[in-house]
């Protein structure tokens, strides 16, 4: 009994202290990819810097943040996932631009190739319109005035990606740079008209300590977000 | 001893007591008909019968056949039927849509029949059914084997099919376990989540049971995420109650 508890307490003890000098960061799914290989850039220029990412769809991230989540660094995929944000952040910065895109399987039956012939018969996924790609989502059909029925919400983006590649939905709506690097072959994707844009945002939480604040700079300052399809802020 | 116990008693209860707690009740007029809980109801007061159906009917003939293998058969068979609690659901999740998504072994031949599982309510029941019939099986083979081999032996002996066997010897001498297995199989049943949610899509009216329900409330309105999970405990609550009760009757008519 007593040697249990003294392999639980250091099972406890080791959880808490590896983890102080730890940069965390909570990162949207659209842009979990960008941002690991920006870390990674980091780690590169500071050897000693220890930053963990934590990926899901914006609406998560916020709530986790409320929940009590310990997290420096919050990057959402619009700056109104923040709006529902009680714990203390500092203003959000523009991190880059993007797109509301249509994400098609080959297969689909009958063909899409506008978002106009989407019909009933097809299987559509989207995002919950609690994310920011579901609220872009719900912008475009104000703004289009198109009837289309969402038949499975998803909570993040890359869910929507999911399903579209694996062939189980016929078209999702996307992201623009959630398609860039998807095989041809397979899916293909189409703008939507009216274009309607997002954009991606940083902010910190609580008063950050001195790397915080190099880590958000550096980020902030990385050319990566055009390389991965994002539009200037 | 007891110490430890009272450990294990708070560990349990100290959530159910939290998320009480928490209830917004000044709020509960408005969240009770939110639809998001009612829909969500609806669609788990069929998913979770109909899952349970289907696993009493295919899972006792397959709790027969185990508890009458032995041997590397019967090992075999136990990693098969054991498979959906060991894995993670999300990984059943991705089973079966390996066999019955459209893509899949045998969800391609449906789908130019033009029958198409996942993301409708038979999607939902059948990933309900996956997770939940081990539970069944094993509950149902222990009281098979329970049953004396004499009895069942002499029946052999008297030439008596193996159908009619386990229809008027096995069957009523184990209802009892194929009820608790029943019920064990409908608990697992109600609270899936994983499985259905990467197979069936989280669609409204036909996967959205009442565990997705809370993890698509849980982003849009926690409270009504919180009532949600009450609403689920109750059900919990009421399953249990039908098995204690089962089993009095049983023991009364004895």
């Amino acid at each position: 009994m007593s040697r249990l508890a003294i392999v639980a307490a250091l099972i406890f003890l080791g959880g808490c202290g590896s983890t102080e000098d730890q940069i965390r960061v909570s990162v949207a799914s659209s842009l979990g990819e960008v941002l690991e290989v920006i870390v990674d850039d980091y780690q590169r220029e500071y050897p000693d810097a220890r930053v963990e990412v934590n990926v899901a769809g914006s609406a998560t991230l916020v709530r986790q943040v409320d929940e009590g989540a310990p997290v420096d660094l919050l990057i959402t995929a619009d700056a109104a996932a923040l709006d529902s944000l009680s714990a203390d952040s500092s203003s959000p910065t523009e991190l880059g631009t993007n797109e509301l895109v249509l994400l098609v399987h080959r297969d689909a039956d009958p063909p899409i190739t506008t978002a106009e012939d989407l019909t009933d018969d097809h299987l559509i996924v989207g995002c919950d319109r609690v994310v920011p790609c579901g609220r872009l989502l719900d912008r475009w059909r104000t703004e289009s005035g198109s009837d289309v029925e969402i038949d499975s919400v998803e909570s993040n983006v890359r869910q929507v990606r999911a399903r579209v590649v694996d062939g189980e939905a016929d078209a999702g709506f996307v992201y623009r740079t959630d398609v860039l690097d998807l095989d041809a072959t397979e899916t293909s994707w189409i703008p939507v008209e009216p274009s309607v844009e997002a954009a991606a945002v940083l902010a910190s939480i609580g008063d950050p300590p001195a790397e915080v604040a190099r880590l958000r700079d550096f980020v902030v300052e990385s050319a990566r977000f055009g390389e991965f399809g994002f539009g200037e802020p | 001893m007891k110490a430890l116990a009272t450990i294990g008693v708070a560990f349990l209860a100290l959530p159910i007591l939290g998320l009480v707690l928490q209830l917004r009740w000044d709020r509960i007029g408005d969240l009770v008909s939110d639809p998001l809980l009612v829909t969500a109801l609806r669609t788990t007061l069929v998913v979770v019968p109909a899952a349970t159906l289907i696993v009493i009917v295919i899972g006792t003939p397959l709790a027969w056949l185990l508890a009458r293998t032995d041997g590397a058969t019967r090992t075999l068979l136990r990693v098969l039927v054991l498979s959906p609690v060991v894995l993670p659901p999300v990984v059943s999740g991705v089973l079966l849509l390996s066999a019955f998504g459209r893509r899949g072994l045998l969800g391609s031949a449906l789908d130019t029949v033009g029958i198409v599982l996942p993301f409708s309510i038979a999607g939902a029941i059948l990933a309900a059914a996956f997770v939940s019939l081990p539970f069944h099986v094993l509950a149902a083979e222990e009281g098979f084997r329970s049953i004396p081999h004499s009895q069942l032996d002499a029946a052999r002996l008297l030439g008596v099919p193996e159908a009619r066997i386990l229809r008027d010897y096995a069957f009523p001498a184990a209802t009892r376990a194929i009820a608790a297995g029943g019920t064990l199989a409908a608990a697992r049943a109600l609270g899936e989540f994983g499985a259905t949610i990467t197979f069936a899509g989280n669609v409204e009216g036909a996967t959205r049971t009442l565990p997705l329900a809370t993890f698509t409330a849980l982003e849009r309105d926690p409270d009504l995420a919180r009532l949600i999970g009450v609403v689920l405990i109750g059900l919990a609550v009421l399953v249990a109650a039908a098995q204690r009760r089962g089993i009095r009757t049983r023991q009364t008519l004895r």
